[in-house]
């Protein structure tokens, strides 16, 4: 099975199979979550209607992380195996990551503004939400600026790593300094009052959430993988040693 | 003449290595055992430069293996304080003069006579001269220097010629003779001959 | 290894003529920008002081790292170096020591008199001082293992700071609190400071693996 997995012939015959189920399942399960959350689950009685953008918030607020979880993940497999389609998997995982967090942050102010009375607040999660968009923006940035794709992705890898290591820190810190100077309540969605009928939606926008990052990473390496045989075919063919002159002992003097 | 401590010998298996993602080289095999050298040909580009950088351990071979052997035990990697690089460019800084870029090696090294790795090179006369004002040929007999000062069994020289006179590929030629008789190992990628006596390798395209 | 290292960079960096300590330059002249932003109104600056003497310092230090390795990779001494020896740690260590000879001691020695003209007391300013001493450690590993990141590459100091934002961030946090807590409450060994020195120990025994590798990297 793992194969498919380092053979790109072989792992574009299974993106190919496997792309369309993703994207299915993306489709359905964000009706089928978007639907249930806006129509059939009840209101918070503190917030009103305007919980319901947690069915778009806390989702994209998980895959935010878990992509770069995915990022660091897929580095650490092209560090000890040297898969070049590991570090296509990560490279392919950020813009989608970085989206996501960017989506979190955008709903978490627009949940934020009728509930706190302003667009941004800095409150732990959002504060942390944006330092990992930072994360994205340096890794992106990472595989744009050096002009090598080969370097390009071993310095990504790196990157990648210890940017990972440092995320528990950031928590840590983030939480820390709010609760210095904003003891007001976080918004915790995701504590144990949120009502069963909430959960349903919730759950069936994560799945659906993940299929799209699932879909969005195969799509993109597939891209790559296309754009890396099409500069396989301009490169020129290797120097070899000439047949005549070469290894020919001559001891002696 | 005193010989090496340590009898290194190296030897590569279909070796080839990368540039920028795309395949520069492939197919290299030979052996060099302890008094053997080898000169590296090929038009610029042709991946020389890569080559040595792989043979010192810097860069993972893509293809095929090297490998090393010490008093008997064969290594993948380059046995422990045995090399001596010289790359294409000088690594001299301008600021310092020639007897403080020299002894900064040195003290790397292990070695203490500087001055005499200096003449010999005949950089004596301006080693106390800032690196900057040196010209590149100077420059270049006082990065070969090293060479003289380092007491390491194998050498891997990139162009060490260039930029240097008659007098100073003379030089070159006579230090590296010496190290191999004195059982030591050199692979030199080079425009000037060196001569008889080397195992040749020619990177075509 | 390390010292032998040191003292060549030190020589290069008095001949080449002052550059090495514009780090101070930067930290008087981020200081002075802060104080006409935040207004003269010394209660107001009193409040911000601690914020901008931390920011003036992290940015200073990324800064002054931005060319750490630019001329051993230029002219290959780097390519000597990690051919000839086993272990490229010494050189870590000798350009880390050298950031911090050159870069952070110098603003840590002069915070005091920027944090007077901040509107904090001289004799707190020693106190933030040896506060700011207990993260430079942080503050340094991140300047070396994103200088290491981005070396040779264009506008590679720019892209340096980005790197080391969500390094940076944990050690603003706890080191402005700590600040604070000394300013506003008077305690020098607070839990923020504690921390502080926590995160310094751990870029220090985190950071340079991650370096090293980045200038392997770079030398392929």
């Amino acid at each position: 099975m793992w194969s498919r997995f380092s053979n790109p012939a072989k792992f574009e015959a299974m993106a190919l199979a496997i792309g369309p189920f993703l994207f299915g399942a993306f489709a359905l399960c964000a009706v089928f979550g978007l639907y249930t959350g806006l129509f059939n689950s009840p209101a918070d009685y503190q917030q009103g209607d305007s919980v319901r953008i947690m069915y778009v918030h806390v989702p994209a607020a998980w895959m935010a992380l878990a992509s770069y979880t995915f990022i660091a993940l897929m580095s650490l497999v092209a560090f000890v195996w040297r898969h070049s389609l590991a570090d296509i998997a990560a490279r392919s995982a950020a813009l989608p990551g970085a989206v996501f967090t960017a989506l979190a942050l955008f709903t978490g102010a627009v949940w934020g503004k009728p509930t706190w009375g302003a667009w941004w607040v800095w409150d732990a999660r959002l504060t942390s939400m944006l330092i990992l968009l930072f994360i994205y923006f340096g890794y992106m940035a990472v595989w744009q600026a050096v002009p090598e794709t080969a370097r390009a992705a071993r310095f990504a890898r790196i990157l990648a790593l210890i940017g990972f290591i440092n995320i528990p820190i950031i928590k840590f810190s983030v939480d820390w300094w709010n609760s210095l100077h904003q003891p007001a309540s976080i918004l915790r969605a995701d504590g144990p009052t949120i009502d069963p009928s909430m959960l349903t939606p919730l759950f069936a926008m994560i799945i659906a959430y993940t299929a799209l990052f699932g879909w969005l990473v195969l799509v993109g390496m597939r891209t790559m993988l296309s754009l890396q045989r099409v500069e396989a075919r301009a490169a020129r063919s290797p120097s070899r040693p000439a047949e005549v002159a070469a290894a020919v002992s001559e001891e002696g003097a | 003449m005193e010989q090496y401590r340590r009898a290194i010998s190296f030897r590569a298996d279909n070796a080839g290595c990368d540039r920028a993602g795309a395949a520069i080289v492939r197919g290299v095999s030979f052996e060099l055992a302890p008094g053997n050298g080898l000169q590296l040909f090929g038009p610029n580009g042709s991946g020389k430069s890569s080559l040595l950088s792989m043979f010192a351990g810097l860069i993972r071979p893509a293809d095929g293996r090297v490998s090393w052997r010490c008093d008997g035990r064969e290594f993948a990697a380059p046995v422990e304080d045995s090399i001596v690089f010289v790359g294409h460019e000088a690594a001299i800084k301008p600021a310092l003069s020639a007897s403080e870029n020299l002894s900064f090696w040195a003290r790397s090294y292990g070695a203490a006579n500087t001055e005499h790795a200096l003449e010999r090179l005949g950089a004596a006369s301006f080693m106390q001269l800032r690196a900057g004002k040196l010209s590149a040929g100077q420059r270049r007999r006082v990065d070969l220097a090293r060479l003289a000062a380092a007491q390491r069994e194998v050498w891997l020289l990139d162009e060490p010629t260039a930029a240097l006179d008659k007098d100073g590929v003379h030089i070159v030629r006579t230090l590296i003779n010496e190290h191999l008789a004195r059982g030591g190992i050199a692979i030199v990628a080079t425009h000037d001959d060196l001569g008889a006596g080397f195992q040749r390798l020619e990177l075509a395209r | 290894m390390t010292l032998s290292l040191l003292r060549r960079d030190i020589a290069i960096a008095f001949r080449s003529g002052g550059g090495w300590f514009y780090a101070v330059f930067f930290f008087a002249v981020f200081t002075a920008l802060a104080a006409i932003a935040f207004g003269p109104a010394l209660s107001a600056l009193a409040t911000a002081a601690p914020a901008a003497i931390w920011l003036a310092a992290a940015l200073a230090v990324q800064f002054a790292a931005a060319d750490l390795f630019e001329s051993d990779v230029q002219d290959g001494s780097l390519r000597v170096l990690a051919a000839e020896r086993v272990s490229l740690f010494p050189y870590w260590l000798a350009k880390a020591v050298l950031l911090a000879l050159t870069a952070a001691a110098p603003l840590i020695a002069t915070a005091p008199l920027f944090l007077t003209m901040l509107g904090v007391p001289f004799t707190d300013g020693i106190s933030v001082s040896a506060i700011m001493l207990t993260g430079a450690p942080a503050l340094i590993c991140i300047a070396v293992l994103t200088s290491a990141l981005s070396t040779g590459l264009r506008a590679g100091g720019l892209l340096a700071t980005i790197l080391a934002a969500p390094f940076a961030a944990p050690v603003l946090v706890f080191g402005v609190s700590a600040a604070r807590a000394l300013l506003e409450a008077g305690v020098l060994i607070s839990p923020e400071l504690l921390i502080l020195g926590a995160l310094s120990l751990f870029m220090m025994a985190a950071t340079p693996v991650f370096a090293i590798a980045a200038l392997r990297v770079s030398l392929e």
